[in-house]
């Protein structure tokens, strides 16, 4: 691999390797760009350091570092309100691998819905069809089944259950889905052999994540150098209107100096925000690149809930892909049902110890949990993934006292479930209960959110700077030369989870981004 | 007194008259959406019409004593929405001689009395539990504990009753949800009216003479000494309906009048 010098100013330094960073590191040397991945966490290898056990796993893939959590949320008080990765690959590694494209009506959003009291709904800066021709890149590059002529995926026993159910309510369009993991062999990497633990990283690398199919392409080039253990601290600026250098902290804890041509940040939406509101100076009091005021506000993170069904007959649900299923038809903006926007029903897996939660959450500790967990291979579950209304309080801001290792500021995230959540929660919570219920369900229970995989919205999109952070490009209206290429910029979280998008978004930034470079604008 | 019931959705079965119009009734009044079910659409209809002036009312015509009619019911209560309210109130009593009571009358009086509410239960419990509330009230009766001889098959079903809903309470454990049974006293409705008509025309004396002297029989034991008003048992089944009752679950609630001479 590459090396280069921190006072080195030719490079551009990107901040995180998930699947913003990541794409955009392979995109940007593959158009000659020589480029400086920081990465907060270590570099593992799939093959060797993945095993097939969840709390393995967890301990260590997650972003562990603490956070503070309020609003009336269930998370507020947890010190985990989000569940990302703190490893080469990032979030791209526990990731489910589902893949749906914002519709033109969520783009939208705002014209699509109208005024929401409480939401900050406004129309993305960018149109489905400027977005389609990414989008199409991304599914190639990712290999989604149900593009470019990909199978989709066979379905697992949760998914058997979950169809029967979506026929006999008249859900036509159910199906395995558009997911990035390989159905045949393709673009080096294997087929998915159905073991399950997709969240636990996939040992076998047939599940797209940056660690193993974008960034060894990046180092391929010869102008890519990768630093795992590598935590940004805080990013400068010159006098001018441009960003000079990324401070970071070594694997040894060290504060090292990168200079940079042009930094693009991709450190999931509450990192992003939170490195932006610290790296504040005089020209920027309330945090580089927060002229609008708006770093941090409009975080979101999907309407989630679970439903989890038991039934007479062994499912082993946690066999195979975890989310593989998707029903389509509730996603449309039908406000006859309560509720502005729309939801996706998709299948999911838990592992036992997160089983055992969510049973005593809604049943009480003990015999409860007891009893069901003797049945643990009995159950089939579900999840909701709905649109979540942008809420201008709901943050991330810089804790007022606790500070990590470096220095930094624990995020606080701030989070109130807006009514239109609510209502579609309880929408989706009871066509959840019908579909297990036409199927035989013989005992149910439903749970609110967990921790947000999905982190979006904290350095919004818009074309006007007042209503802001970045432009269309995902350039920030304040630095000509500081992009944002992760779930950051989604001016609304649309109900299709995010990654998909994220992708095709750092497609097209990079491909502006060496042309600007090209025309020596940057 | 605010029962916090507005905008959430009753199922009352047998709710065309008696007992079951009056809870109805109640439901409306507090601002609930009512479902009722009736087996004959004309008493159905009318009923429907009455109770329209004082809010969302909605008829679901169906033999609940058939698995067939439960069905047709549950799918016309799910086009509604959820069923936050569930009150098992259909059913029909007669007087008997035990050695006159045949099979087909016993069975009946079973799938009737019995049947329905377990039918309806098993659609719409589930759901309940799965969002963790929700409410399910069986209408039992002061025959639940002190059978009469001549009623043997009805007081069995009513009795039948406290224990379907105990044994759903179990179910409940750790959630919002809560299945009670309230036990009635002899009530003054048409169906008893129309019942002791005959009777007391065989007897030779008014209905009214009748009602008066059941509190000098079998009904000696009451404390207050008369007939109930349907009224008065709706009050108490729309109280455990509604989240003021949170803390009452698996109970066997008394609206007996005192009848039953027993301190549980």
């Amino acid at each position: 691999m590459r090396h280069f010098k921190l006072d080195d100013d030719s490079v551009v330094v990107v901040i995180g390797s998930g699947a913003g960073g990541g794409t955009m590191a392979r995109e940007l040397t593959q158009r000659g760009i020589k480029v400086v991945c920081l990465e907060a966490g270590p570099l593992l290898s799939h093959i060797d350091d993945f095993v097939n056990d969840e709390v393995t796993m967890f301990n260590k893939l997650s972003w562990l570092d603490k956070r503070s959590a309020s609003g009336n949320w269930n998370m507020a008080g947890s010190a985990m309100p989000s569940w990302t990765v703190k490893a080469v690959g990032g979030t791209s590694i526990h990731w489910a691998g589902t893949c749906l494209r914002m519709r033109e009506h969520e783009l939208k959003a705002r014209s699509s819905y109208g005024e929401v009291a409480g939401a900050a709904l406004a129309d993305w800066p960018i149109t489905l069809r400027e977005l389609a021709p990414f989008y199409s890149r991304a599914e190639s590059k990712m290999g989604v089944t149900g593009t470019h002529g990909i199978p989709l995926l066979p379905g697992n026993n949760n998914f058997k259950v979950f169809e029967a159910g979506a026929l006999k309510l008249g859900y036509r369009s159910v199906s395995t889905g558009t997911m990035a993991i390989n159905s045949q062999p393709r673009d080096g990497r294997a087929p998915c052999l159905q073991l399950g633990f997709c969240f636990s990283g996939c040992k076998m690398g047939a599940k797209w994540s940056t660690l193993y199919a974008e960034l060894p392409q990046a180092s391929a080039t010869g102008r890519f150098e990768l630093r795992p253990r590598c935590q940004a601290v805080a990013i400068e600026h010159d006098d001018g209107e441009r960003v000079s250098a990324v401070v970071y902290a070594d694997a040894e804890g060290r504060l090292q100096r990168q200079k940079a041509r042009a930094v693009v940040l991709a450190a999931n939406a509450i990192e992003t925000a939170r490195l932006l509101l610290h790296s504040s100076s005089a020209r920027f009091p309330q945090g580089l690149a927060n002229r609008s005021g708006l770093v941090g506000r409009h975080y979101m993170r999907h309407v989630f809930g679970f439903t989890y069904a038991w039934f007479d007959k062994p499912v082993h649900f946690h066999r195979g892909t975890t989310c593989a299923g998707n029903i389509e038809e509730e996603n449309g903006h039908d406000p006859s049902r309560g509720f502005v926007a729309g939801y996706h029903l998709q299948t999911i897996a838990q592992h036992p110890v997160g089983m055992a939660r969510a049973i005593a959450a809604a049943r009480g500790h003990g015999a409860p949990v007891a009893a069901r967990m003797a049945r643990y291979d009995h159950i089939a579950g579900q999840m909701i993934v709905g649109e979540d209304m942008p809420v201008a309080d709901n943050r991330i801001t810089l804790h007022a006292s606790e500070k990590d290792r470096f220095g930094v500021p624990i995020p606080n995230v701030h989070y109130d479930d807006h009514p239109n959540n609510v209502a579609m929660r309880r929408h989706a919570h009871a066509r959840q209960a019908a579909l297990y219920q036409a199927v035989g369900a013989t005992d149910m229970i439903q749970v609110g959110p967990p921790p947000a995989t999905h982190n979006m919205g904290t350095a919004r999109m818009s074309d006007n700077r007042e209503r802001g952070v970045v432009n269309r490009w995902g350039r920030a209206h304040d630095l000509r030369n500081l992009f944002v290429a992760d779930g950051s910029s989604f001016v609304t979280s649309s109900a299709a989870n995010p990654t998909l998008t994220i992708v095709a978004l750092a497609i097209r930034q990079a491909e502006h981004i060496a042309h600007a470079m090209a025309r020596h604008e940057l | 007194m605010d029962m916090k019931l507005k905008g959430q959705i009753a199922l009352v079965t047998g709710a065309s008259k008696g007992i079951g119009f009056a809870i109805a009734e109640q439901l409306l009044k507090e601002g609930a959406t009512v479902l009722i079910t009736g087996r004959g659409e004309g008493a159905l209809n009318d009923a429907t019409s009455r109770l329209a002036a004082l809010g969302p009312v909605h008829a679901l015509a169906g033999d609940l004593s058939t698995a067939a009619g439960a069905d047709a019911v549950l799918a016309g209560a799910k086009a509604h929405g959820e069923i936050d309210i569930l009150v098992n109130n259909v059913g029909f009593f007669e007087v008997r001689d035990f050695f006159a009571t045949d099979d087909a009358a016993w069975t009946h009086m079973f799938e009737l009395n019995v049947m329905s509410g377990v039918r309806l239960a098993r659609g719409l419990m589930l759901p309940m539990l799965a969002r963790g509330s929700g409410r399910v009230v069986f209408i039992a009766s002061e025959q639940s504990l002190k059978p009469h001889p001549q009623m043997a098959h009805y007081a069995m079903t009513k009795v039948a009753n406290v224990s379907v809903a105990r044994a759903l309470a179990e179910l409940t454990r750790g959630t919002a949800v809560t299945v009670n049974s309230v036990l009635v006293a002899p009530t003054w409705t048409e169906g008893v009216e129309q019942f002791l008509q005959p009777v007391a025309a065989q007897q030779g004396v008014s209905v009214e003479t009748m009602r008066a002297e059941y509190f000098k029989g079998d009904g000696a034991s009451s404390l207050i000494q008369r007939f109930a008003e349907p009224e008065e048992i709706a009050a108490v089944v729309a109280f455990l309906a509604s989240p003021l009752a949170s803390a009452v679950n698996g109970a066997a609630v008394r609206a007996d009048g005192g009848i039953v001479r027993s301190l549980f």
